[in-house]
């Protein structure tokens, strides 16, 4: 290897490091959710209200996301082929760290980013 | 014996090597189809390997048809001739394709710097050009900013591939006696 070959090496690492930076960086870190099944992990962003399709080995559970202008995004469970629909049960969830999973499926819903300073970790009554 | 830096290929030669090369660049996609991948229009560059090899030999038009036969292969080896992933290998292979060649034509002019590159530092070029505009393409029309989670992995492979492959195109032009009679017409 020769001298401008290190140097495209570098810039190549160089590119992978700022890249990994940004995307792990807390500052940077935007709340998403993230959807994870036995066939792999699916990253979506909060902005758009959609209905996801998460396969597991029971058949498909449904994910819904809902995002409305000034409102928190809501994301809930709406129907699965699980025995006790504890998933469903577990109703809406709106903040970074909250979690939906039906693990007699493998389906595995959480909201992850970055927790606003200042909110709240739980609420009781 | 030194290399030559003229090539010395006839016409004739050049339309049997190019589809030669094509066909190659199809057996290394079917190769590469068994690397599992992050996301479907990743590619690991294997198949740029007859492309990188034939800069030195080929004029620019016969690259470009080179490119043609390698993003053709590699659509029909992976069955997504009429998918959205042919246009990002599309894309992908095109940027890397100019930066490439490019970069080749260019250091051409300066000596001080062609002396000091090899096939591995158009292939590391090449390699980090598509996967810039793969995840450019990725953020703006398929999965929005979220893309960017991808990039860390397109840019960590891309570049251990671009590495990969550029070493063994520049093994491959230095050492194949075969090449050498059939680019340069010496052995």
């Amino acid at each position: 290897m020769k001298l401008f070959d290190f140097v495209w090496l570098a810039i190549g690492i160089l590119l992978t490091s700022v890249t990994a930076w940004v995307v792990v960086s807390p500052a940077s870190s935007q709340p998403r959710l993230e959807v994870q099944t036995d066939a792999g992990v699916w990253v979506y962003p909060l902005t758009t209200t959609r209905t996801i399709e998460a396969p597991g080995p029971l058949g498909v559970t449904d994910v819904q996301v809902s995002a409305v202008l000034g409102k928190p995004t809501l994301v809930w469970v709406s129907d699965s082929p699980c025995k006790n629909k504890i998933c469903i049960e577990m109703g809406k969830i709106s903040r970074v760290g909250q979690w939906v999973a039906c693990l007699p499926n493998h389906v595995f819903v959480r909201i992850s980013g970055t927790p606003t300073a200042g909110g709240l970790d739980a609420t009781t009554y | 014996m030194p290399q030559p830096t003229e090539p010395s290929l006839t016409s004739t030669d050049h339309r049997r090597l190019v589809p030669f090369l094509g066909a190659l660049s199809l057996f290394l996609s079917t190769i590469e189809y068994l690397f599992p991948k992050p996301v479907p229009f990743f590619r690991l560059g294997l198949a740029n390997l007859p492309l990188l090899v034939g800069l030195d030999t080929f004029s620019v038009r016969e690259l470009a048809l080179l490119l043609a036969l390698k993003v053709a292969g590699q659509a029909l080896v992976n069955g997504t001739l009429a998918s959205y992933v042919f246009l990002f290998s599309l894309a992908g292979s095109t940027a890397s394709f100019v930066v490439m060649v490019g970069l080749h034509r260019l250091i051409r002019h300066f000596p001080a710097i062609k002396s000091r590159s090899s096939l591995v530092s158009l292939s590391l070029a090449g390699a980090l050009a598509s996967n810039t505009v793969q995840i450019l393409l990725s953020i703006q029309f398929i999965f929005g900013p979220t893309s960017l989670v991808i990039a860390p992995l397109f840019y960590g492979l891309g570049t251990g591939g671009g590495l990969a492959v550029g070493l063994l195109a520049q093994t491959f032009t230095q050492r194949s006696q075969w090449w050498k009679k059939v680019a340069y017409g010496t052995s």
